[in-house]
């Protein structure tokens, strides 16, 4: 399990990639990774492509980047995920609140 | 420290004595094996210097027994030899022995040596002291999880799990791991059922079952629609739980008259409803985001509604089951669970087989706090028990002598339900409280009649086919929309006799014309009771002392007496 | 009486160090401790007790050795060695060689602290 982001050349977005399992380890790492960056970012990736598993509190740790990236206004994508973390998001609903791709 | 020398040689341990009071440790004194077992228990040194070769006993027996004594507690122990050969030396490690110290002696490196010894009795004492307090603390929260435990039920007790339609499998600690099983019945027929799984464990899921609880069982005897509830329970949620913490639900409304269901489902596994005597299996599914995550103005109580004919079934369960695991990390599985119901022949026997096929992938050392699981049976309500409508208790003294007058105008009727309102002020007094399910039944009657046929001026007459029943509510909702004039005017009053009886009266008048009610007394024939619509008035003159319209027929007033004698249910 | 032949000098210079205001004392032990060990050497021997022989001159090795009588401490070591083989030849001329050498011993030690 890791969290590595990057912010891109633009200076605007921000990439977030979870390797492994997303469950509440990675609690305090995701939230470094978005918390005390530069103002100027108003876009947010989240790249799900080597998640492995996503839990309930991996979930909650969504719901958390939103409020901070804005709530309703946040602009938040949630790529490359495989059949079953798709599953998990498609029962929660979340494609309501992020765009999944 | 304390430090015990045991040695054989008179100068030998004057020459060690010299060098460890000189560091500043206090010295005690032993000549043999023996002697320095009785010193160890008399004195209780912190690190013991053991010569090898003694009389009477010798060092590494000496070692031993002290090592044994000394139990979990560390007393190091030096020992001092001159044999300087490897196996000698790994023999003394052996034999229990710390270290060694060999002859002669260097006082620098027997310093060296003490002082580590000193540190690491130092973090061993630390260790243990530490491991004491999380060993009491876990106890208390173990005790404070019990306690929680206890005032959750008190809160949860008044539901109708057991009623003789409902299966259901959960554990008595699942409240802490965030899922919670809730029912009650409805006063005016049919139940509400509530499956949720809350994020996280322990207390924090706990917590916030307890005020949700409270609102579905509370709003759920006061009449309350499901919608309504729903919309409450969400916007508590919201408002208590941190931002990342929600609570997973499938919510059933299930109506016995009507024979169908109404389902609101969040972030929950499909669910399976089981019909045609258990050959149609159909898989439902959540359309919303769970409670707890939207805001009120954003949360949708859309609600899907599944028609259950009699011995049909409704499966449902948290994600515990589909991710219960065995020895070797494996899920269970939608695909296990789904062969389970294919397979079976007799829905009356899936509710077990559900549970024992779970169980045994499982494996019996697994726990099963994570299992939920609620089957719901389509019945007669009459086949289930009386239930009481165990509302909160409270200290103050009743009002038995009272009267209110109430009057809702146009947007109000449009808009507002009067009737959880009005019940809450009648179930003030004890011996009403009793009568709840019927006092509800003619009040919401003679409410519905006054709205229907006095201000929107409906005919009952179309409610006598089922198309016919279809029409006569999507007349209904245009009335409704189009409505800007009326009123429905409310009197209630309540007198009672040293409170052993009392007497209840409810006048209701519309703004509406009114209708020949001494022609329609005439033509209620008792066989009447099973047409759709012809259930109204009929019931009310049963549970009714008197009922009498009054003027052109827009003004109503039942009374209804306790105690009740000889009144047809 | 040279002192180099029958001490490690340096070790015993440390000692006093060590010992301070003691160091008399200490050599007062040693001697009161060490005088009947001869005795009860030769009587082992001529018991021809082996395990006593070699505990006693265990435990004298270690004494002298403490105070760094070195070639003391060599000489029971090898009355030790030869009466854990339970080898009782050529222990004699060690017993004599012993007497011999801690009578030189007790003289330099006595002469230090007087």
């Amino acid at each position: 399990m890791g969290v590595q982001s990057n912010i891109d050349s633009s200076g605007k977005e921000l990439t977030v990639k979870i390797d492994g399992r997303f469950d509440f380890s990675a609690h305090q790492e995701f939230r470094d990774a978005y918390e005390g960056i530069p103002a100027d970012v108003n876009s947010y990736v989240v790249d799900l492509g080597d998640t492995s598993y996503l839990d309930s509190s991996a979930l909650g740790m969504l719901l958390l980047l939103r409020d901070h990236a804005g709530g309703d206004n946040a602009n938040i994508k949630i790529i490359k995920c495989n059949e079953d973390v798709r599953k998990i998001l498609t029962i929660s609903n979340f494609e309501q609140l992020f765009t999944i791709q | 420290m304390k430090i015990l020398i045991a040695d054989d040689n008179a100068s030998d341990r004057f020459l060690l004595s010299k060098i460890i009071s000189k560091q500043g440790h206090e010295v005690v004194e032993a000549e043999n094996g023996k002697h320095a077992i009785d010193c160890y228990v008399k004195e209780a040194p912190d690190i013991i210097l053991m010569d090898v070769l003694m009389p009477e006993l010798n060092g590494k027996e000496a070692a031993k027994e002290i090592k044994r004594i000394a139990g979990e507690d560390l007393v190091p122990i030096i020992f001092l030899t001159s044999l300087v050969d490897a196996q000698s030396l790994a023999d003394c490690l052996e034999a229990g022995g710390d270290d060694f110290l060999t002859k002669p002696y260097n006082h620098i490196i027997l310093k060296a040596k003490i002082d580590a010894f000193v540190r690491m009795r130092n973090m061993h004492a630390t260790l243990q002291k530490q491991r004491d307090t999380i060993a009491a603390n876990n106890q208390h929260m173990l005790h404070e999880q019990r306690v929680a435990k206890a005032v959750f039920d008190n809160v949860a007790h008044s539901g109708c799990l057991d009623a003789t339609n409902i299966k259901y499998m959960l554990s008595p600690l699942a409240v802490f791991n965030g899922d919670v099983l809730l029912a009650a019945r409805k006063p005016s027929g049919g139940m509400h059922v509530f499956l949720g799984d809350f994020t996280g464990h322990g207390l924090p899921a706990a917590i916030g079952a307890m005020p949700m609880a409270e609102i579905f069982y509370g709003m759920t005897a006061k009449g309350f629609a499901l919608r309504d509830i729903l919309r409450e329970i969400n916007l508590k949620l919201k408002s208590i739980l941190p931002v990342g913490f929600f609570c997973c639900a499938a919510v059933v409304d299930l109506s016995f008259t009507k024979r169908s269901v109404s389902m609101w489902m969040g972030g929950v596994p499909d669910c399976y409803l089981l019909s045609q005597q258990g050959t149609q299996l159909k898989t439902l599914r959540s359309h919303h985001l769970p409670l707890g995550v939207l805001s009120s103005d954003q949360f949708d109580v859309e609600m899907t509604e599944h028609s259950m004919d009699f011995e049909d079934r409704l499966f449902m369960w948290s994600d515990g089951i589909v991710e219960a695991r065995d020895s070797a990390g494996n899920m269970f599985g939608e695909e296990r669970l789904q062969a389970v119901f294919k397979q079976n022949t007799h829905p009356d026997l899936l509710f077990e087989a559900v549970k024992e096929s779970v169980n045994i992938f499982v494996g019996e050392t697994e726990r099963d706090d994570d299992t939920t699981l609620i089957e719901l049976k389509m019945v007669d309500e009459s086949e289930l028990e009386q239930s009481e409508l165990v509302l909160e208790q409270r200290m103050t003294t009743d009002p038995s002598d009272w009267k209110i007058d109430y009057e809702l105008g146009v947007d109000s009727l449009k808009y507002f339900n009067p009737l959880p309102l009005l019940m809450h002020i009648v179930m003030e007094v004890p011996a009403l409280r009793a009568m709840g399910g019927q006092l509800f039944t003619v009040v919401a009657e003679l409410i519905s009649n006054a709205f229907e046929h006095g201000v929107l001026k409906l005919d009952s007459a179309l409610k006598s086919t089922p198309a016919g029943f279809v029409d006569f509510y999507t007349l209904r909702e245009k009335r409704v929309n189009e409505l800007n004039s009326g009123f429905i005017k409310i009197n209630m009053t309540h007198s009672s006799a040293e409170g052993r009886s009392g007497i209840f009266c409810i006048t209701i008048e519309d703004s509406g014309e009114g209708f020949d009610y001494a022609k329609k007394t005439s033509e209620n024939k008792p066989q009447d009771e099973n047409k759709f619509s012809g259930r109204g008035i009929p019931l009310i003159y049963s549970l009714c002392h008197s009922l009498e319209y009054i003027g052109c027929g827009n003004k109503v007033v039942a009374e209804i007496h306790w105690p009740q004698k000889n009144v047809a249910k | 009486m040279d002192k180099t032949s029958h001490f490690d000098t340096e070790a015993l210079v440390m000692l006093e160090e060590i010992m301070e205001d003691e160091f008399p004392d200490l050599i007062q032990v040693f001697i009161s401790d060490s005088d009947p060990r001869l005795p009860a050497l030769q009587q082992a021997y001529d018991v021809q007790d082996c395990s006593s022989l070699r505990e006693l001159a265990h435990s004298f090795k270690g004494a002298s050795g403490n105070l760094s009588a070195l070639p003391l401490a060599d000489l029971c070591f090898k009355i030790e060695e030869k009466a854990r083989d339970t080898n009782l030849d050529g222990i004699q001329p060690l017993i004599t060689a012993i007497d011999t050498e801690y009578r030189v011993v007790k003289k330099i030690l006595l002469s230090l602290i007087k």
